[in-house]
């Protein structure tokens, strides 16, 4: 059989699971020659890179989509927010969030379309944090900036956890970043408006690290689970 | 005076640690060129992130309380502590990612704490450059016990990554005419034992570092080449303290010399010993790469030695040929040395790939 016939045995054995080694060994049992083997083998994975590249072409767009229309919501929410009352500023924000939220499970899990799903669920996350600094600032909360960071930090993850996206989980590290580098900033750099003495700060420092812990354990459990013995 | 080496010393880490991520990028894209990638999945490389978020939130954590009660405690010693908690769940847990992060905590560590010992005093200052370079040689030695055994061999490797990333880091550093102007400044003062502390710390890190040596050499760990890298090494540390200060390291430049100082008699012999040991450290790690038939290491140490004649190029001659001149010389010495480089490891990986297995 020349490898054009191959390939469609070998595409079908890998996407079944069965690892190259059986494949080898099967189609050496029926008398294939190891060349014909190798270029079938070569021609599936040479297929696999070039939908990889597809799909990282689709996530790439629609990241930055979301990333540009959670600016465009805060550009609208922005330009009208002297003419809005409070409890409209409040019920926009939320209101988006949700939506995009909803729409982002249902699409994801009800559709079937995994990337536009998680690009709606980044969406609501973005939303939520800068929602948070939006009502800090409207009700003049009495807290350090990091702390914004934080409460954010503490979203993404109980969320990235629980609709089990890869996205949310790398969205929430540069989010705890800005809380770690900017809160020794604040205690010792003496940053204009920081407060060294705050213990709310404090307390959402500890939840914070619990969280990441949390978070970190949890995932690790799921990795060392699936992959025993790998990890030595 | 000691602030500002505090500060010229953990600035060569930064470099060191970016270095560092982007070889343990690209040795992850490739799947580890020994086989030991250092995540699996990006499930691993989360988890292993997250880990990391949570030991640093865990020291500003305590930095924080600290504030909130009257200065508790040193911010370093909130850095101490949360490396020792890292260092901790990371053996734990098994996540790599927090074991070179909490050692170069700890080391950075011992800097501030020797910095602050040393502050008021004119004691030398050769000591803050020693400590970190025992230390690393220290994990160079506790990383190749530890790839021994099967259950700790990325551990083990991630221990040698590190270290031989920053001793090069340091010599590269000093190396430079910039650094030779630190380096200079190292050998001004008192001896280091006027500071029990300092003394204390330096005779622990040798004693271990030779013990541990010793050890290593018996099980056959270390080869003996590299055991005389480490003696070689401590020698020269060791040289550093104890060496009377140097007179002539820098004279007054010449009518039309762009600087007001140039090296004198006692400068030039210290930069060519210290570019001799930078040499000799890198065609080390290459024939360790081969011994060992470590392709990283053969690839590390050719990027190295890349970076090595691109940087004394530039830090040699720049200001001495005219700009086309240099610039076509560069360009031609670049173009050769990659072809030479291409082929040099092309050789040894054949050659590897040819001689038998050792035992």
């Amino acid at each position: 059989m020349p490898p054009e016939q191959l390939v469609p045995f070998v595409r079908t054995a890998l996407t079944e699971g069965r690892s190259r080694e059986d494949i080898y060994r099967d189609l050496l049992a029926q008398s294939h020659g190891l060349a014909d083997i190798q270029a079938a083998v070569a021609a599936v994975d040479g297929e696999s890179h070039k939908e990889d590249t597809q799909k990282r072409v689709v996530r790439i767009i629609l990241v930055v989509g979301a990333m540009l229309v959670a600016a465009g919501v805060f550009s609208f929410i922005a330009s009208n927010w002297q003419g809005m009352p409070r409890e409209a500023r409040v019920t926009v924000i939320v209101g988006f969030m949700l939506i995009m939220n909803v729409a982002g499970w249902f699409l994801r899990e009800q559709y079937g379309y995994e990337k536009t799903g998680e690009a709606f669920l980044l969406l609501g996350s973005l939303i939520y944090g800068g929602g948070i600094f939006l009502v800090g600032q409207m009700y003049n909360i009495r807290t350090n900036w990091p702390d914004g960071f934080i409460l954010w930090m503490l979203g993404v993850i109980p969320m990235a956890l629980a609709v089990n996206s890869r996205y949310l989980l790398a969205l929430g590290l540069p989010i705890a970043a800005f809380a770690m580098v900017g809160h020794p900033i604040g205690l010792y750099g003496g940053t204009a408006g920081y407060s060294g003495y705050l213990f709310t700060s404090t307390l959402l420092l500890a939840a914070a690290t619990l969280s990441a812990l949390a978070a970190g354990y949890v995932i690790r459990r799921k990795v060392i689970a699936e992959n025993p013995g790998t990890l030595s | 005076m000691t602030f500002w080496l505090i500060i010229a010393l953990l600035q060569f880490l930064v470099p060191i640690l970016l270095i560092g991520a982007i070889v343990v990028f690209f040795r992850k894209r490739k799947g580890g060129a020994a086989g030991r990638g250092i995540s699996v999945s990006s499930e691993d490389n989360l988890s292993q992130l997250y880990l990391v978020v949570a030991t640093a939130f865990f020291g500003v954590t305590l930095m924080s309380v600290s504030r909130d009660f009257g200065d508790l405690l040193r911010p370093d010693t909130a850095l101490l502590l949360a490396c020792i908690a890292g260092l901790a769940l990371g053996y734990f847990v098994r996540a790599i990612y927090l074991i070179p992060l909490s050692l170069v905590g700890l080391v950075i560590w011992w800097v501030i704490r020797a910095g602050s010992w040393l502050d008021g005093t004119e004691v030398r200052t050769a000591a803050l450059l020693a400590g970190p370079f025992l230390l690393f040689l220290l994990m160079y030695v506790l990383g190749r016990i530890q790839e021994h055994s099967a259950s700790w061999k990325r551990f083990g490797w991630s221990y040698v990554a590190l270290s031989l990333l920053s001793v090069t880091g340091i010599l590269f550093v000093i190396s430079t005419s910039v650094g030779l102007e630190l380096f200079a400044s190292l050998f001004e003062g008192e001896p280091f034992f006027a500071v029990w502390q300092v003394a204390a710390s330096l005779l622990v890190f040798v004693l271990a570092l030779l013990f541990t040596a010793v050890y290593a050499l018996g099980k056959h760990e270390l080869s003996t080449w590299e055991a005389g890298g480490i003696v070689l090494f401590v020698a020269l540390m060791l040289v550093l303290v104890f060496i009377p200060p140097q007179d002539g390291f820098y004279v007054p430049g010449g009518e039309y010399r762009h600087y007001a100082t140039e090296l004198g008699p006692a400068g030039y012999v210290w930069g060519v010993v210290i570019n001799l040991v930078l040499l000799l450290e890198l065609l080390g790690i290459l024939f360790a790469g081969y011994y060992r038939r470590e392709e990283w290491l053969v690839n590390f140490a050719m990027i190295s030695l890349f970076l090595f004649i691109l940087i004394k190029y530039f830090d040699w001659f720049s200001t001495m040929l005219d700009r086309s001149v240099f610039f076509t010389l560069a360009g031609i010495i670049l173009i050769g040395l990659g072809w030479s480089m291409e082929r040099g490891r092309r050789y040894m990986l054949r050659s590897m790939a040819a001689a038998p297995q050792l035992p």
